[in-house]
């Protein structure tokens, strides 16, 4: 399916696509106006609600990419009392598409969690929400409120504020937040549906996935499988960002062409692209050199051109600044947020990203990036309690891969003779004498 | 899901593995167990394989003896979980 096919679904099918034309949130009548809250979904005993997400082929939006209906079994198959966590902590640099929909349609959310709840047999839902954006704070609570007063809460609710730190974003640090401590991963098992949310078994979702419920339970598993592609049906959102004239939030069918995609924010054309990370900084590097083979942003395809699927956060780096410089930037931001708790990922991503800065500059050598590699591939993956370390391993070595032109001319100069400056966001300039 | 795995976990092979929260590098696993365990390069224990067969499961209980942060932690070889070890939920 081409990604403008998606204009001509019908208001059902396109729960989602409405973002693009609502300019201020979605108020519970609106919501209901356009199919919220529908006699077929809520008609579904439990049971009926897992089938059907279970036939719907819907998975994790937030970067694993794992079934949906089988994380609601695990969860159902629990004793009670349960929890559901909306996870829209969203902390994927440049990543804003959780906000998006929390803000402007937060019924949509609200209501995939308390299906989500009905489903697993969960009385109280946490959410997990950005602490320092007001708009998705003021946009849920005013939901919540109107859900109160028409008395179509199921659920008691509690607000948990997500600090903006990398790894806050994690399920494990989540459950830690909820559960007052301090956002930091932990190790599993005990994994949350087993243990979370004051011990409880707990249902971790990041926002958008829950988003995709009423959908699939109003329309019907089909109309959702009818979007997307077999092996990633329904649609999915994105952020674009880095060199493109239209940066921000999309909606387009899950396992769209990239490049396609990257048209509708205006990107150069993919022979001035120099590289894409297709997923967030976690996911790894794609080089620009591929875009026209076919990529397209399911997890299959990506795996086969060397990255992970991740959460939808596109940036796009053109021909014009050093590539080299983009991705010192990453090591170096996933040097600073780490928490510190593992000594390989404290040691290891600052290894990295001095190695890897060095060679940038002129100074180093063929055996810094043999260590590089040695560390990515070899001596740092699977050995932090979180993916921290492993999306800073995925994105060394994707990086000596994508960027080895590059790499080479700064080992000879020290520089490639483009601009030294960063267009991924949200990091930081790095001073490189 | 995996045959393999199955067929591993009825001959009793065990997972190995350091919960890299406690670590704190004492470096004992690799210094008495080097037939599981070395360090890397900034001194923490480093397990060689995850799987341990068999014939090497008491080397594997010692290193969880010795260890002074109780770091070391061997179990049975598990079914796959939902979001298991490398996903990095947001």
């Amino acid at each position: 399916m081409s990604v403008s096919a998606l204009a001509d679904q019908d208001a059902l099918t396109r729960l989602c696509l409405l973002l693009s034309e609502l300019k201020v949130r979605e108020s519970l009548l609106e919501y209901r106006q356009r199919g919220g809250y529908s006699r077929t979904a809520w008609g579904l005993s439990s049971d009926e609600i897992r089938g059907a997400v279970h036939a719907s082929g819907l998975s994790g939006r937030g970067g694993s990419h794992f079934p949906t209906g089988r994380k609601l079994d695990a969860v159902a198959g629990q004793s009670s009392p349960k929890v559901v966590l909306v996870n829209g902590a969203e902390t994927e640099p440049g990543s804003q598409k959780d906000r998006w929909l929390l803000t402007l349609r937060p019924h949509l959310v609200l209501e995939g969690a308390q299906l989500a709840a009905r489903a697993v047999g969960a009385a109280v839902v946490v959410l997990y929400l950005p602490e320092q954006d007001r708009r998705v704070q003021e946009s849920v609570s005013s939901a919540l409120t109107e859900l109160r007063q028409e008395r179509l809460s199921a659920v008691s609710w509690r607000i948990v504020a997500a600090p903006r730190r990398y790894v806050a974003g994690e399920e494990s640090a989540a459950i830690q937040r909820a559960n007052g401590k301090s956002a930091k991963p932990t190790l599993k098992p005990p994994y949350p549906a087993d243990r979370g949310v004051g011990g409880r078994p707990t249902l971790v979702h990041n926002a958008e996935t829950l988003a995709n419920l009423p959908r699939i339970l109003t329309a019907g598993p089909e109309a959702f499988q009818a979007l997307g592609t077999p092996g990633h049906p329904g649609t999915m959102l994105v952020t674009v960002s880095g060199q493109v004239r239209k940066p921000g939030p999309l909606e387009v069918p899950a396992g769209a062409q990239l490049t396609d995609v990257l048209a509708l924010a205006g990107a150069p054309q993919p022979t001035a692209i120099q590289a894409v990370l297709p997923g967030g900084i976690f996911a790894g590097w794609l080089a620009g050199a591929v875009l026209q083979q076919g990529v397209r942003l399911e997890r299959d395809s990506l795996r086969a051109f060397g990255v992970s699927a991740g959460a939808g956060a596109i940036t796009v780096v053109s021909d014009e600044v050093c590539g080299l410089c983009q991705a010192v930037a990453v090591l170096q931001y996933f040097a600073k947020e780490s928490v510190q708790q593992c000594g390989p990922c404290t040691y290891g991503t600052r290894a990295m990203a001095t190695l890897l800065l060095r060679v940038a500059r002129g100074e180093g050598g063929a055996e810094d990036l043999s260590r590089i590699e040695h560390y990515a591939t070899a001596m740092l993956p699977r050995r932090g309690a979180c993916g921290h370390l492993d999306g800073a391993a995925a994105a060394a070595r994707t990086t000596l891969r994508v960027f080895d032109r590059d790499i080479t001319r700064h080992m000879r100069r020290g520089s490639c003779g483009r601009p030294w400056h960063v267009v991924v966001p949200e990091l930081e300039e790095i001073d490189v004498h | 899901m995996s045959t393999e795995r199955d067929a591993q976990r009825e001959q009793g092979a065990m997972t190995l593995r350091i919960n890299p929260i406690l670590c704190t590098a004492f470096g004992f696993c690799a210094e008495y167990v080097p037939e599981l365990f070395t360090l890397d390069d900034w001194g923490y224990g480093w397990v060689r394989q995850s799987t341990v067969p068999p014939e090497q499961i008491e080397l594997a209980r010692q290193a969880v003896t010795l260890c002074p942060k109780r770091a070391v932690l061997l179990q049975r070889s598990a079914a796959p979980q939902p979001s298991a070890a490398n996903s990095f939920k947001k």
